[in-house]
Parts: C-alpha cells; sequence; structure tokens
C-alpha cells in the first residue's frame, strides 16, 4: 500500500485511514459530516496526492491532445487555462475523466484518476505508438517503413512525450474562505500572482503549481508542489484554520455538487452522452478516437441519460439501487448518499431519456418516491 | 479501547442486549459499532408488534458512508422502539448504551438472551 507524503499527518490527526486505489488515504479524522460543512461554509483542505499527474510533451502534443481527447484543447487558448474531458475509447466508452492543463505550446499536464493510473498510462502508450507511426497526412510515408532502396527516407519526425510527475504532493483547498486562507500563507509577491487567477486558471511559482479549481462545487486551489514541501504547507493550512476533510467528505461535496465519479457515474461501457456530459464534446466535426462510435449513437439516437435524483422520503440512495420511471422504464443509480447540506439524501442515476420530474427508487424492498431535479 | 458495560450481553454483529427483571429485553449498537460507522444520518426502526426470528433482520443503520442492518440474536415481539433517535440518529453516537438504545423485545426465550456473548467474549472481537 502506498502512503503519500501527509500520511504521518494524518494519523497525528487521528485520521481514519482506509485503502483507496492502492494507496491509504484518510476516510474522515473527527466527522465527515462536520468536514463536508466546512468546505460548503468556511475552507476544508484534501489530500488527494494519490492523484496521477502526467505531463505530455513535445512537438507533436497539441494534435496528440486532439486525439485523445473528446472534448476540443484547441478552446485552451492561454498558459494555464485548464479544460474537463473524457478520454474516449474506440467504441465511445470512457477510459478516464481528465482535467487537462495548458502551460504552454505543446505542453499539457493531464490530472487523472487514481484508480484508473495503469489503464490510462497503458492506453497513453498504445495512442502514442499508433500515432507516431501513422502517417499524419496522406501520402505520407510511416516511419516504420521509412527506407527505400536502402536509404533512409526523411520524414517529419513526431514527438510525444508522456512523462508521470513523480515525487509531488497535490493538496487541493475548498471552500468560499479557501482562497483567503491559500493568500495568507503565501509570500506577498506570489499573492499578487494567484490572486489574479480566473476560474479554471492555473500559475507556476518557484515549482509550485497552483490552479483554481476543484471537485466540490466550491471556489479554491489545487496545489501540485514537491513532496519536500508538503508537510510545511499542510501544516501551515491547518494553522490558518483550514479544516482536514477526508474521501468520505469529498465524495459527498462532489456528489452534492452533481460532479460524476469514474467507476461509478462513467466507465468504459456508456457514452459521455449516456452520463450526460454532452457539454464536453463541443463537435462530432473533427476527429478523435470515439467520435464515430459518437456520432453512431448520436444518430440512432442516445437512449439513457444521468440525472439528479433527490430522495423526498426518509432513507437513504445508494448505488445499485434500481430505479423506476413510471410508464418510461427502469434505471439504476450510479452514485448515492446523503447531502449534508440539503439534509436529505441525493443520487445520481442512468435513466431512460424522459422528460420525467420524479420516479420510484426501490430502496431496501420498498418502493420510495424521488425528485429528479436535473 | 471502546467501552463494553459488563452486565450486557453481545452479538458479532456489535449489537448490545440488556435482560431486564421482566424478561423483557433492549437492544442497541455497541459504542466501537457507532465509531467505525462515522456520522449517523438515519435509522429505520421495525414495527411495535413484529414477530422477528433468531439473527432477523430489524431495521437499519444509515451512515453518511454506508447502510447497516442490525439484527436480533433470538426469536421474539418487538415491544417498543425508540422513536426519539428517528430524526436524531447522533444521539446513538453520544450514548449507546443510554438514550441511544434501538428496540425493545420479549424474548420467546429467555434462555436463549443468557448464551448470547459475554462482555470479556466481545472484547476480543470489538476492534
Amino acid at each position: 500500500m502506498q502512503k503519500t507524503k501527509l500520511y504521518e499527518e494524518h494519523l497525528a490527526l487521528g485520521a481514519k485511514m482506509s485503502p483507496f486505489a492502492g494507496w491509504d488515504m484518510p476516510l474522515y479524522y473527527k466527522s465527515a459530516m462536520d468536514e463536508h460543512l466546512s468546505v460548503r461554509e468556511r475552507a476544508g483542505m484534501f489530500d488527494v496526492s494519490h492523484i496521477n499527474v502526467v505531463d505530455i510533451t513535445g512537438s507533436d502534443a497539441f494534435a496528440f491532445m486532439q486525439l485523445i481527447l473528446a472534448n476540443d484543447v484547441s478552446k485552451l487558448n492561454k498558459a494555464g487555462r485548464a479544460m474537463y474531458s473524457c478520454m474516449l475509447n474506440e467504441q465511445g466508452g470512457v477510459i478516464d475523466d481528465l482535467v487537462i492543463y495548458y502551460l504552454g505550446k505543446n505542453y499539457y499536464r493531464v490530472v487523472a484518476n487514481a484508480s484508473r493510473k495503469t489503464v490510462d498510462l497503458e492506453w497513453l502508450g498504445r495512442c502514442r505508438k499508433s500515432f507516431l507511426e501513422a502517417p499524419s497526412k496522406v501520402g505520407e510515408v510511416p516511419r516504420s517503413r521509412c527506407t527505400s532502396r536502402g536509404m533512409t527516407v526523411p520524414l517529419i519526425s513526431k514527438n510525444i512525450d508522456i512523462k508521470v510527475v513523480k515525487d509531488v504532493a497535490i493538496i487541493a483547498v475548498q471552500g468560499p474562505l479557501a482562497r483567503d486562507k491559500v493568500h495568507t500563507i503565501l509570500p506577498k509577491e506570489q499573492v499578487q500572482l494567484v490572486e489574479g487567477l480566473a476560474r479554471f486558471d492555473s500559475v507556476i511559482i518557484d515549482n509550485i503549481f497552483i490552479a483554481r479549481t476543484g471537485y466540490t462545487g466550491e471556489d479554491g486551489y489545487e496545489i501540485i508542489l514537491s513532496n519536500n514541501n508538503a508537510v510545511s504547507l499542510w501544516r501551515k493550512l491547518l494553522e490558518v484554520g483550514v479544516t482536514p476533510c477526508g474521501l468520505v467528505a469529498r465524495d459527498s461535496l462532489r456528489l452534492e455538487a452533481g460532479f460524476c465519479l469514474y467507476g461509478n457515474d462513467l466507465d468504459e461501457k456508456h457514452t459521455p452522452f449516456e452520463s450526460s456530459l454532452d457539454w464536453t464534446i463541443p463537435t462530432l466535426e473533427r476527429e478523435f478516437i470515439g467520435k464515430d462510435a459518437l456520432r453512431k449513437q448520436r444518430e440512432q439516437g442516445v437512449k439513457n441519460k444521468l440525472v439528479k435524483l433527490k430522495l423526498c422520503e426518509n432513507g437513504v440512495l445508494r448505488r445499485g439501487q434500481k430505479v423506476i420511471v413510471e410508464n418510461v422504464g427502469e434505471g439504476i443509480i450510479t452514485s448515492g448518499g446523503f447531502a449534508p447540506n440539503l439534509k436529505c439524501s441525493i443520487a445520481l442515476a442512468r435513466i431512460p431519456v424522459c422528460d420525467c420530474s420524479e420516479c420510484l427508487v426501490e430502496v431496501r424492498g420498498e418502493f420510495i418516491k424521488a425528485q429528479i431535479t436535473g | 479501547m471502546s467501552n463494553i458495560p459488563n452486565e450486557l450481553f453481545y452479538t458479532d454483529t456489535h449489537e448490545w442486549i440488556k435482560l431486564g427483571d421482566d424478561g423483557v429485553c433492549t437492544l442497541g449498537v455497541t459504542e466501537h459499532a457507532v465509531s467505525s460507522l462515522g456520522d449517523l444520518v438515519f435509522i429505520k426502526l421495525p414495527s411495535v408488534g413484529a414477530k422477528i426470528i433468531a439473527k432477523g433482520d430489524c431495521g437499519v443503520i444509515e451512515s453518511v458512508k454506508s447502510a447497516s442492518d442490525f439484527y436480533l440474536p433470538v426469536a421474539g415481539e418487538i415491544t417498543e422502539v425508540n422513536s426519539d433517535i428517528s430524526n436524531a440518529p447522533k444521539v446513538i453516537s453520544e450514548d449507546p448504551y443510554g438514550k441511544g438504545w434501538l428496540v425493545k423485545f420479549k424474548p420467546d426465550n429467555v434462555d436463549d438472551v443468557k448464551g448470547l456473548l459475554k462482555a470479556d467474549d466481545y472484547a476480543k472481537i470489538a476492534h
């Protein structure tokens, strides 16, 4: 089991630890509910150093990203800008959902799910190989067949470098006061640089990567820094009153914000359309892996979508429970739980496409009514 | 080490049972169980008068993390449920052996209750 650089900090804070994607991670410290509320009302921080960070560089990095992503990275027109995108297989299924930071010309930082690390790296490697071998334009000779009568035919060589960013910690500081709290502990000249960051913007200062992104529905920063500096930053944040939060609160926050979780709401068997992520696919008019399958699905009509549910009665919606939409058909809860802010249970469910506003969920043998809220 | 009162009986599914002088038992969940569940958000209790078989489903405790069933360890009839906790499941965490009791039941056979785990035995599995 892998441990993050902050492992000892978690133990010292009395965290309840649990294995997650091969890492021993904090589930909660004292109360997941209080942690959730502290992020909504003040500021909380999460050790998410288990997350997989991959830098993709090289003279053809842009073309490569355009090929492997369903969203259009040409929209990233300023260094530091970030974008959310699915990475699809040929069938249009989601291999992983990613945040991509454009750090400079042909320099992309990809933040990917820890649980998909092995699959992602293998897929990226395969895509890289076929990208390098394939002729980039009609008539161009593939590199593997680039000799003619014993003489090397000069080719414009393509170049992609995929590198896992190692020995770094990632701390997400989230909540309405999160940015202010971070500003109080940064040197003055750095504060000026981060204060101007728009949402979904990032900057690298003295080897510290600071992005105004997150997974809680709140404003805040995600900070990637060298392992050597992680404990010091964590302790400083603790000192200025940022609440340490575990993975349970991270999950309830993202669910309340309506964000998908890979493995629950997204998987290789469903396209982004079936997870209501149409907004992440601006066009089917350009080439990318999975495009043909998406186009075909759209032509034939997308049958399912992902919706938010809210339970009207007492009880808790959980992943795997059956959903019945009257006169329409059946669906399934992909993520469920208790929403501390709403004080009721909520869920994401995949149901047949329809205009319905309520459904029934089978909770422990009983059918109870839930609202379809979006 | 969590609190395991000596005078109670226990189960390997982390319920405690108190045998009353009148033969009526009170059932709750142990401090150990409560602390591993995390924040509790919802409790489902059985109906009064329900007859439950030994190790039968008695209700469910939902926490932020998960749903956990609790069981009646011996056959019996539910005589009372703690309706105070339905809207305040936090009480179970705060006072698992007192105000946080879940149900009272009349066992079909009081000797079945006496055969349950004693505090010493339960201490061996509650970690």
